[in-house]
């Protein structure tokens, strides 16, 4: 894929003057950046981890993360690709720790989502559990380039940039992930049925 | 191929991720395989599904609360570390004590002790013959040098060595106890002089 979407976005014209201020500690500059990429930061953690606490722990690392590491930034790269490979980074340790401290839960693993009644017709947010849960079930490589992928809206590129890996690596983990995402939804409904 | 195979092509070309020879493959084997036709609708309907998680609302609550605690972290990086300092603090503290503790719970070797200028000085009394502290001690009360010495006072039972009594033969054929060495050593006082007495 050419183009790469997050070089668009995360370097533009309207970035650099407030990184370069945040850059020289300006701290209204750094809250605007935290302003402007907490979304795709939590979201992307939120994913990753599967929980909405966790994905705040991780955001919050990657913030600091950045304020420490700002004054060796170069203002001429995008923030974005970095901000992602850093949450990308962050959550894979605090699910290691996780994981340590806790193994997923049998119904996860299982495959059937928490709390879920096949009684009840699925609704739009139940399919979204649905699929939160199928989301669970990837692998940690997996579930980081389809959720950088196909939630993100990333190109193929820039997630191999971000996961560094190759192009055809990302692409074999799209795949799968999908195929198994798509399986384990079939597998639900017709155990409802 | 089996359709297994063209189920992973399936996954990339429903996204555009899929090469154009694979593309053109699948497409050929998509209009014979009613199976695959079929996977793809499944497919699709799964990745919009997936992406529609983009568009999810969350809490502004949830983000503040991030917000906050950025805030707070970059604040206590500011801040010098306290608890640092406390951890340096008593470790200085324990050390310092098991120093104290090992000065004041050592104990020398019994016979050492200092003879003082209230008395006459130690090499006179050598020469005119005058018997040794450790020795007046022994031929009086039984009593060690080291128990004499101020430091010892206290825990007289424990520093008083045993005496052993020498065989009887030994004492028949010497008609006398033997004399303990004594070491002496001059200081630059010349008011002190240390003894040493080994049994």
């Amino acid at each position: 894929m050419s183009g790469s979407a997050l070089e668009v976005e995360g370097s533009g014209k309207t970035e650099e003057p407030v990184l370069k201020r945040a850059i020289a500690g300006d701290r209204v500059a750094f809250d605007q950046i935290i302003l402007q990429y907490e979304r795709r930061v939590l979201m992307t953690a939120w994913r990753l981890l599967g929980s909405k606490e966790d994905a705040q722990d991780a955001a919050q690392e990657v913030f600091l993360r950045l304020y420490r590491y700002l004054r060796h930034f170069d203002e001429k790269r995008p923030l974005l690709p970095w901000l992602y490979r850093m949450t990308v980074n962050v959550c894979h340790d605090l699910y290691r720790k996780r994981r340590q401290d806790d193994a997923l839960a049998a119904e996860e693993v299982e495959g059937t989502p928490r709390s879920y009644d096949p009684q009840v017709e699925i609704t739009r947010t139940e399919q979204r559990r649905l699929i939160e849960a199928a989301i669970k079930t990837l692998t940690e490589k997996e579930r980081a380039a389809v959720v950088l992928r196909d939630i993100e809206g990333l190109t193929t590129k820039d997630v191999a940039g971000i996961l560094g890996s190759s192009e055809t690596t990302v692409r074999s983990q799209i795949s799968m992930a999908r195929v198994k995402i798509r399986k384990f939804v079939d597998r639900f409904e017709k155990r409802r049925l | 191929m089996s359709c297994v195979d063209f189920e992973k092509l399936i996954a990339l070309e429903i996204e555009g991720d899929l090469p154009q020879p694979k593309a053109a493959k699948l497409q050929g084997h998509l209009r014979a395989c009613r199976d695959c036709r079929e996977f793809k609708g499944e497919l699709l309907a799964s990745q919009a599904l997936l992406k529609s998680l983009a568009q999810e609302a969350v809490d502004e609550a949830v983000f503040e609360e991030v917000r906050e605690r950025v805030r707070e972290g970059i604040a206590a990086d500011a801040k010098p570390p306290r608890l640092l300092a406390w951890r340096f603090a008593l470790g200085a503290a324990l050390v310092t004590a098991a120093i104290v503790a090992a000065v004041t719970l050592w104990r020398p070797r019994p016979p050492l002790h200092v003879a003082k200028a209230s008395q006459p000085p130690a090499r006179e009394r050598l020469e005119a013959g005058v018997p040794q502290r450790g020795q007046e001690a022994r031929a009086t009360a039984g009593e060690t040098p080291a128990a004499r010495h101020p430091r010892f006072q206290t825990a007289k039972a424990k520093l008083v060595p045993r005496q052993r009594k020498p065989p009887a033969s030994a004492l028949a054929a010497r008609g006398k106890p033997s004399e303990p060495l004594t070491v002496k050593l001059y200081t630059d006082d010349p008011e002190v002089v240390i003894y040493w007495v080994l049994d």
